[in-house]
């Protein structure tokens, strides 16, 4: 009788967990992505209901000794279960409606150059954090498919990624070039990155702590996890920056604020200011740190010389980050000072390989920067005078050109940064200094980049997401 | 090292990779053979455990895709394993990678053992925090 209860009671938390999945009708309308994890969950979930109902049975037949084994699998069920429900009401809050839907098509038509996964679909989740970077969906696959190992159905498809942007971020354009970060999660699992980095890391750990003789294993162990995660995140950072480009490092530097650690001439570094963005933390690497990595990608990629010209603080920012001296980074953490520095050198012999990684994983796809050269100057002038770039003329006589996705991103992005004032000032009433004028015309800009992209996407019968 | 949804996943992929270990145990109890992926997995298991209590290596396991070799991983499995220590469950373990048919009731009791302590510690994690 008491395993009966217990089995009612998880057919009732799964029942409604999966009432959220009974979709009705066309609204809302989901990514396909989307659908399927919905579809699946709402499979997932009749199963398990049906191996629930024969599951007192099933215990009733096994011995005293089997029987606490059979019966934790009720408790990794619904485990499991807590696991899936965390995502599923994120990913129906996700309706095309709520998401920048040609953005999300592009980049992920972008990620599938990638010879490794033409097949990939992303679903998009909501999420309540408005930082992109902390969101890791990609463990709802393992859970997922350790239900259905124990109740019966197909596994999740191995081709359906998940990426969580903030709810409120909808309607933005340059921000959301953040999810990048998160596809370097999912390809980061998917090529077993951690298994591949790991004699990588143990070198780059006994070459740094070689004549330490005061290091606990519990605190060595805790250090090879530490640098390990940090790598996980240069490695995402990195793979991000070769997929969407400087926009990238833009966006990231606006949503982490790091013009803050600028003094009041923006050509300098307020010192206790940027203390604080070379600090490493127990899950992230230091800001700084960061920002030097993506400078020596966008170097190798061809960007750098592109924009590091750029009148704009977030380029001054990135230059200084690539000018700051390695003895200023810290790891303040509790118990791991006293080892800093060889933390330090170990992660910076682990960047090698975490950028031959990156290279792996990514392969030979085009870095976007010789079409952003050859049409930046023009879709300036077509921003500057309110056209959505879609079709551009860059020379008398020459047949319209259609820039991609990733050059409209590039260009418009670039050029809310050093060309909006001129912009504004050449419309009636509107004030470049004025920060609500400015808030207006950047939210136009992103709005004739996103109809750019989404034309392009049409002319290209393009499927996407 | 805080507690994170990251370290929640890590105990709830332990649990799960005990589950199946146990399944292909239990098959094999029944006669069946032990597949590829069983004994793969093993071998991470044994190799993280081994690693983690040489001496001479100082960092443990490297962090790896194996569900044996994360931290949280690492010093829930060493947990079990003395508390299983007069029972000599690597050698019984590594055992099962060999030809001969072995008794597999104590290598089971040591998963399931282990399954519960990886969900009491992500349950626990739940119920402690806003994750």
């Amino acid at each position: 009788m008491d395993v009966r209860h217990d089995a009612a009671s998880l057919y009732r938390f799964v029942d409604s967990v999966c009432s959220g999945c009974e979709l009705t009708g066309n609204y809302p309308a989901y990514l396909e992505a989307n659908k399927k994890f919905i579809d699946y969950v709402l499979e997932l979930g009749i199963a398990t209901k049906a191996y629930l109902r024969s599951f007192p049975d099933k215990i009733e037949r096994t011995t005293a000794i089997d029987y606490n084994l059979t019966r934790q699998e009720l408790w990794l069920l619904r485990s499991s279960w807590e696991a899936l429900h965390r995502r599923l009401k994120p990913a129906t809050a996700a309706d095309t409606l709520h998401l920048p839907f040609p953005l999300i098509r592009a980049l992920v038509n972008r990620f599938r150059e990638i010879d490794h996964f033409k097949a990939t679909q992303f679903v998009v989740i909501h999420t309540e954090l408005l930082n992109y970077l902390q969101v890791n969906a990609g463990h709802v696959r393992g859970t997922a498919d350790n239900i259905a190992s124990i109740v019966g159905p197909r596994k999740f498809d191995r081709n359906l990624g998940m990426i969580g942007i903030p709810y409120s971020q909808s309607e933005s354009l340059f921000l959301n070039c953040l999810i990048s970060h998160e596809f370097g999660h999912y390809a980061f699992s998917e090529r077993e990155v951690a298994t591949a980095l790991a004699p990588d890391l143990r070198s780059a750990l006994n070459a740094s702590f070689a004549g330490v003789t005061s290091l606990t294993p519990n605190l060595g162990a805790l250090i090879s996890n530490l640098v390990a995660e940090w790598a996980e995140e240069l490695f995402c950072d990195l793979f991000a920056v070769r997929i969407v480009g400087p926009a990238f490092c833009y966006a990231w530097i606006e949503i982490q604020d790091l013009p803050n650690a600028l003094d009041h001439s923006g050509r300098s570094f307020h010192p206790p200011a940027v203390a604080e963005d070379a600090k490493f933390t127990s899950t992230h690497p230091a800001n700084l740190y960061r920002l030097q990595q993506h400078v020596a990608s966008l170097e190798e990629l061809g960007w750098w010389d592109e924009i590091a010209g750029y009148s704009t603080h977030y380029v001054r920012l990135l230059a200084l980050a690539k000018a700051f001296p390695r003895s200023g980074f810290k790891v303040p953490i509790v118990g791991f000072q006293r080892y800093e520095s060889n933390i330090l050198d170990a992660l910076s012999k682990l960047m090698l390989a975490i950028r031959r990684a990156v290279n792996n994983s990514v392969g030979h796809i085009e870095s976007g920067v010789e079409e952003y050269h050859a049409l930046r100057g023009t879709l300036d002038k077509y921003l500057v005078r309110g056209i959505v770039p879609s079709s551009v003329i860059v020379a008398k006589g020459q047949v319209p050109r259609h820039p991609s996705p990733l050059t409209v991103l590039n260009a418009a992005y670039s050029f809310y940064l050093t060309e909006l004032h001129h912009l504004i000032e050449g419309i009636e009433d509107q004030r470049p200094l004025w920060v609500t004028h400015r808030e207006k015309w950047a939210r136009k800009v992103e709005t004739w980049a996103m109809k750019a992209i989404d034309d392009y996407l049409l002319v290209n019968n393009s499927k996407g997401a | 090292m805080h507690p994170t949804s990251e370290s929640q996943s890590r105990y709830l992929s332990l649990a799960i990779a005990c589950r199946q270990l146990i399944s292909s145990l239990r098959c094999y109890q029944e006669g069946g053979p032990l597949d590829r992926k069983f004994k793969e997995s093993l071998e991470s298991l044994l190799g993280a455990l081994r690693e983690s209590r040489d001496e001479n290596n100082l960092f443990g396991p490297m962090p790896t895709d194996s569900p044996f070799t994360r931290y949280e991983q690492v010093m829930t499995l060493k947990e079990v394993v003395d508390d299983f220590k007069d029972k000599q469950i690597p050698e019984k373990l590594s055992e099962l990678l060999g030809a001969p048919r072995r008794d597999v009731k104590e290598p089971i009791e040591f998963f399931y053992t282990l399954e519960n302590r990886a969900l009491h510690h992500y349950n626990s994690g739940l119920l402690s925090r806003d994750s």
